[in-house]
C-alpha cells in the first residue's frame, strides 16, 4: 500500500494523515467542506488535497473520519463504493455504530472494514479492526497490515457494540461509580486500590473525571440501548452528577 | 520511646502465605511461617529462599541480609504453640469459612489478649470469621494482593465487631510492613475481587461469544486500557480453579450475574487447564515459579 485517502477533515483524520505521512505513505484527503483543510496542510505539508473522490481512485485504502453519525457514514460508503471500484479496502472509523450496517450501503461490502482508533490516537497504539458480516479475510489482512505500517497494534474483533475495549470498559466504570455511591470505600481508596492492587494506570474515579462524566454517560447509554444489558445502564450517581452540571475535572468539577 | 518490634506469624505456607511472610521478614520483623503439613512448609520456605536469592542477584538485598532473614528472622514451624508472643497473626489458609474459624479459635487460645488476628481472606466475611474467634473485637481483614511479595496494596476491612483500637493498630502495623493501605466495607470481594472477578468473567464471556481471540482480547486490554496484564494472562496466573471458587463464593453471597462463572471456567477446570501451574490455561507455559525478586 503506497497511497491512502482520507475523507472527512476531523481531528482523527488529521492524526491518521500525519502518522501515514510519517510512515512513508502518500496521503490524499477530501471533504465536501473544503474550508477545514487549511489547518491540516499547515500541520503536515505533504498532505495532498484530492479533487473529489475521483482523486482517490489509485489508493490502497480509503477511510472516512466523518462525524460519528450513521447517515454520514452510510452516505460515504454508498458513494465511495461506486466511485472507487479499484480501491481494495474501504474503512469506516465509527466507534458507536454497526459496521455491517454501514458496509451494507456499499455495492460490495466484502472490502469494507471498521478501523476503531482508541482515544487518544496519539497515545494509544491499539486499533480495533472490525469484521463486518460480509468482510472478506483479504480485507482484514490488508487492514491489519496498514495498522502495523503505522506502528500500531491491530486486534480483530467481531462487529459487536463497543467492540472489545468499550464493551469491557463501560461496565467496569459503571460498577465503580455504583460501588462509590454505595460507600464501599472512599474515592481515594477506590482509586488507590485499583491502581496498586491491579496495576491499572488510573483509578476509575480519576479516569471518569478526565474522560468527562457526560461523555461516559452518552457512551454507556448508547451501549445500553444496543445491548439491553443491565451492566451498561447508567448508574444513578452519574445521572445525578451530570444533571448537577458536574461534567469533569475542568468542567464544573467531577468526583 | 522505641517500641519493641512485634513478632509476626503467617498461617499457611501456600503462595499467598509465603508471599506475606516475605513482606513481614523483609520489613525486619521476626516472622513465624506456620503450616500443619511438613511438605507445604518445606515448599514454602524453599520458594521464599529462592525469592531472596533472586533479590540478592538483582542487588536488592545483600547476601548477609538474605542469610539473616532465612536463618534468624524467618522461622518455619508446624507448632501453633510457638505463636505465644506474636503481636499480629495473619491467616492465609485455604479459603474455607469453617477451616478459618476453627484455626482462629485455636490461635485465640494460644496468643495473649492483645494479639490481633488478621485474615487474608478475599471472599469471606470478616464479621463472620470474627464471630467464631473468641476475640471478635480483635479480628480484622488484611487482604494482601497476589503476588504479595511484589504488590504494595493491602485492603483493611473491619467486621461489625472490630474495635477502633484494633483498626488503628492494624493500620499502623500494615504501614510498618511498607504496605499501602485502603479501608473497605465488609462486603463480598471488598474492592479488588469485586472488580476483577466481574471483569475477568466479562472477558471470558466475550471470548466464549467469539468477540475476538484470547490473544487479541489480552492485547486490547493491555494497549487500550493500559492494564499491566491481559485478563487471560492474569487468569492463568490466578489459576482457573481459584477463579471458579472465588466466582462462586461471590455469586453465592450477592446473586449478581457478573460473578457467575461462564461455562468455559468449569470446562477448563475439568480438563486440568488451570493456568501456569499446570502448564496450560488460556495460554501455554513451559515453566512454573515464583513471581518477582
Amino acid at each position: 500500500m503506497a497511497k491512502i485517502g482520507i475523507v472527512g477533515f476531523s481531528g482523527l483524520g488529521q492524526h491518521i494523515a500525519a502518522e501515514a505521512v510519517a510512515a512513508g505513505l502518500e496521503v490524499a484527503v477530501w471533504d465536501e467542506d473544503q474550508g477545514a483543510l487549511a489547518p491540516w496542510q499547515a500541520a503536515v505539508s505533504q498532505i495532498k488535497k484530492a479533487a473529489g473522490l475521483a482523486g482517490l481512485v489509485d489508493c490502497g485504502l480509503v477511510l472516512e473520519t466523518l462525524p460519528d453519525q450513521l447517515e454520514a457514514k452510510k452516505g460515504f460508503l454508498a458513494q465511495a463504493s461506486q466511485a472507487l471500484k479499484q480501491v481494495p479496502l474501504l474503512a469506516t472509523t465509527t466507534a458507536g455504530h454497526c459496521v455491517s450496517e454501514i458496509a451494507a450501503t456499499a455495492a460490495d461490502p466484502a472490502r469494507v472494514v471498521g478501523l476503531h482508533f482508541l482515544p487518544p490516537p496519539q497515545g494509544n497504539r491499539l486499533i480495533e479492526v472490525v469484521r463486518g458480516v460480509d468482510t472478506a479475510p483479504a480485507a482484514l489482512n490488508r487492514a491489519a497490515e496498514f495498522c502495523r505500517g503505522l506502528g500500531k497494534e491491530p486486534v480483530v474483533v467481531k462487529d459487536s457494540p463497543g467492540f472489545i475495549v468499550n464493551y469491557l470498559f463501560a461496565p467496569y466504570l459503571n460498577q465503580a461509580l455504583e460501588a462509590f455511591d454505595q460507600g464501599l470505600a472512599s474515592k481515594e481508596d477506590l482509586d488507590t486500590a485499583l491502581r496498586l492492587g491491579l496495576g491499572y494506570p488510573q483509578g476509575p474515579l480519576e479516569l471518569v473525571n478526565q474522560l468527562g462524566l457526560e461523555e461516559h454517560l452518552q457512551l454507556t447509554q448508547a451501549l445500553h440501548r444496543r445491548l439491553g444489558d443491565q451492566r451498561f445502564a447508567p448508574p444513578a450517581i452519574l445521572q445525578r452528577m451530570v444533571g448537577a452540571g458536574k461534567l469533569g475535572a475542568k468542567r464544573g468539577g467531577g468526583f | 520511646m522505641a517500641e519493641k518490634k512485634p513478632v509476626m506469624a503467617v498461617l499457611g505456607a501456600g503462595t499467598m502465605g509465603s508471599g506475606i511472610a516475605i513482606v513481614c521478614a523483609r520489613a525486619g520483623f521476626k516472622t513465624f511461617l506456620v503450616d500443619n503439613q511438613a511438605a507445604c512448609l518445606e515448599k514454602g520456605a524453599d520458594l521464599i529462599g529462592r525469592f531472596f536469592d533472586k533479590s540478592v542477584q538483582k542487588g536488592k538485598l545483600s547476601a548477609e541480609e538474605r542469610n539473616q532473614i532465612m536463618h534468624q528472622r524467618l522461622v518455619p514451624t508446624q507448632n501453633l504453640a510457638d505463636l505465644a508472643e506474636c503481636g499480629l497473626v495473619i491467616e492465609a489458609v485455604f479459603e474455607d469459612l469453617e477451616i478459618k474459624k476453627k484455626l482462629l479459635a485455636q490461635v485465640n487460645q494460644i496468643c495473649p489478649p492483645e494479639t490481633i488476628l488478621a485474615s487474608n481472606t478475599s471472599t469471606l466475611s470478616i464479621t463472620s470469621l470474627a464471630a467464631g474467634s473468641g476475640r471478635p473485637d480483635r479480628v480484622i481483614g488484611m487482604h494482601f494482593c497476589l503476588p504479595a511479595q511484589v504488590m504494595k496494596l493491602v485492603e483493611v476491612t473491619r467486621g461489625l465487631q472490630t474495635s477502633e483500637e484494633t483498626y488503628a493498630r492494624a493500620m499502623e502495623l500494615g504501614k510498618a510492613l511498607g504496605q499501602k493501605l485502603v479501608t473497605t466495607k465488609d462486603t463480598p470481594g471488598f474492592i479488588l475481587n469485586y472488580f476483577v472477578v466481574a471483569f475477568n468473567n466479562a472477558c471470558i464471556r466475550a471470548y466464549e461469544q467469539g468477540l475476538a481471540s484470547v490473544e487479541d482480547i489480552d492485547k486490547a486490554v493491555k494497549l487500550g486500557l493500559g492494564y499491566p496484564m491481559g485478563p487471560f494472562e492474569l487468569l492463568d496466573y490466578i489459576g482457573m480453579d481459584t477463579h471458579l471458587r472465588v466466582s462462586l463464593a461471590l455469586y453465592n453471597q450477592v446473586q449478581d450475574e457478573r460473578f457467575w462463572p461462564p461455562a468455559l471456567v468449569q470446562r477448563m477446570v475439568d480438563a486440568g487447564y488451570l493456568g501456569r501451574k499446570t502448564g496450560r490455561g488460556f495460554h501455554q507455559y513451559k515453566e512454573a515459579g515464583m513471581f518477582g525478586a
